[in-house]
């Protein structure tokens, strides 16, 4: 009976994450759409991709009351995987290296540029939520916690450009590789952090993104180099986006950190996008 | 094997699920926030500051003195309204002909030198609210 009981308790787990991931059969039905291109024939990357993050709690309205319920999910959210799959993952660093990451990592509230509404830089933004592509150029545009961000990525062969100073985003340009696009991305500030959890960087990272359509559905990966402080590249986990029509980003509202005084210790949570 | 024990079961990993969210959700301002405490305010509006990365609402609390003392009040980040609906005008309502409103909050850690606090509930005069976070069982209803 006792084993019974655990075995039923393992059958409502599964149920509990096949309900709760919602699984991936509406993924799959759009990736079987067929993928718009350009009049040049490159796949079209043009449009909104909803990216699922940071998660919002389940809402009802009951009357002209509003519930945000975080113990229930919603049935209808899109499926993007669970939360945890949304994270980036950890690169792993040099032996020498790790005090420091743990150092930054323990007072990130003082530490980190992007906690106090700094730019989250190449790959901790993450993956773009708009699009605007024409047959020279692909932008990226993100409607991002701390602000408005914007990425050039030129696709017609023009060379990375010399003697401008080195930025949260850096200087990319971008080739296509079949159907998918791929993002050389140098010249970026040391300024700001892989992640969250102290994940330092050096002005030599190099990062290489892919953006990948299928239907309905956009993947986004990434590559970190770093060889002075990585032991290894860092593959960033992929992100699956879906397409959301008839809505629009919007301009991100004024970003500026209230918290700091009212702190009491060092405790905080990640901004992962 | 019966339904009665699979629906046992259930209940048991939704607790897990429900108590693991809880913990989540608790981490992000458990530096600000005493999240073991509970406190119910009554006062009016005064500001709204719609920005990120946490929209603030500003109450004026009258004490028994008739000294009035204004309190932070932090709650979620702009696109997180926006996706569940509630604008700026929601939270407002009718503020500006002196409407008091109810909110249960978890109050800061440092009282002493800030009176701040966690939005979890706002509740309106007309009874309808808004529960912005936490369990809403964890809250009692507000007249």
């Amino acid at each position: 009976m006792r084993h019974r009981f655990f075995g039923l308790v393992l059958l409502a787990a599964i149920t509990a994450v096949v309900l709760y991931t919602g699984g991936t059969g509406v993924a799959g039905q759009q990736a079987q759409a067929a993928t718009p291109r350009m009049s040049d024939g490159h796949p079209d990357l043009n449009g909104y991709w909803y990216r699922r993050r940071p998660p919002t709690p389940t809402a009802r309205r009951v009357g002209g009351s509003v519930i945000l319920d975080p113990t229930v999910r919603d049935p209808n959210a899109p499926p993007s995987g669970n939360d945890a799959a949304l994270l980036p993952g950890v690169p792993k660093y040099k032996p020498q290296f790790l005090a420091k990451v743990k150092e930054l990592d323990t007072n990130q509230v003082h530490q980190d540029p992007a906690f106090t509404c700094g730019p989250p830089g190449v790959p901790r933004i993450g993956p773009p939520q708009r699009i605007v592509q024409t047959s020279r150029e692909v932008v990226l545009l993100y409607d991002d916690l701390n602000g408005n961000y914007f990425r050039l990525i030129p696709t017609d062969g023009r060379p990375h450009r010399k003697g401008i100073e080195a930025s949260a985003h850096g200087d990319a340009v971008g080739h296509w590789e079949g159907d998918t696009l791929v993002i050389d991305v140098r010249n970026l500030s040391a300024d700001t952090w892989l992640g969250d959890n102290g994940l330092f960087h050096t002005e030599n990272l190099r990062v290489t993104e892919r953006l990948r359509r299928e239907g309905n559905t956009l993947t986004w990966q990434a590559i970190v180099e770093d060889p002075e402080v990585l032991a290894e590249p860092w593959k960033v986990n992929p992100r699956t986006l879906t397409l959301r029509t008839n809505d629009e980003i919007e301009e991100a509202a004024f970003c500026q950190d209230r918290i700091q005084p009212f702190m009491q210790d060092l405790s905080h949570h990640g901004n992962t996008r | 094997m019966s339904l009665r024990h699979y629906f046992h079961a259930m209940l048991v990993v939704l607790l897990l699920v429900v108590a693991a969210a809880a913990a989540q959700a608790h981490h992000s301002f458990s530096g600000a926030f005493d999240i073991s405490k509970q406190s119910t305010l009554k006062g009016v509006l005064s500001k709204i500051d719609w920005v990120n990365p946490h929209i603030y609402l500003y109450l004026d609390v009258k004490d028994n003195d008739g000294k009035v003392t204004t309190w932070a009040l932090e709650s979620l980040p702009t696109n997180h309204m926006r996706n569940v609906g509630l604008t700026r005008q929601d939270f407002w309502n009718n503020a500006s002909t002196g409407e008091v409103v109810t909110v249960h909050v978890n109050p800061a850690k440092d009282l002493a030198n800030h009176r701040a606090g966690w939005l979890l509930r706002i509740t309106y005069a007309d009874g309808h609210f808004f529960h912005l976070s936490g369990d809403p069982k964890a809250i009692a209803e507000s007249k």
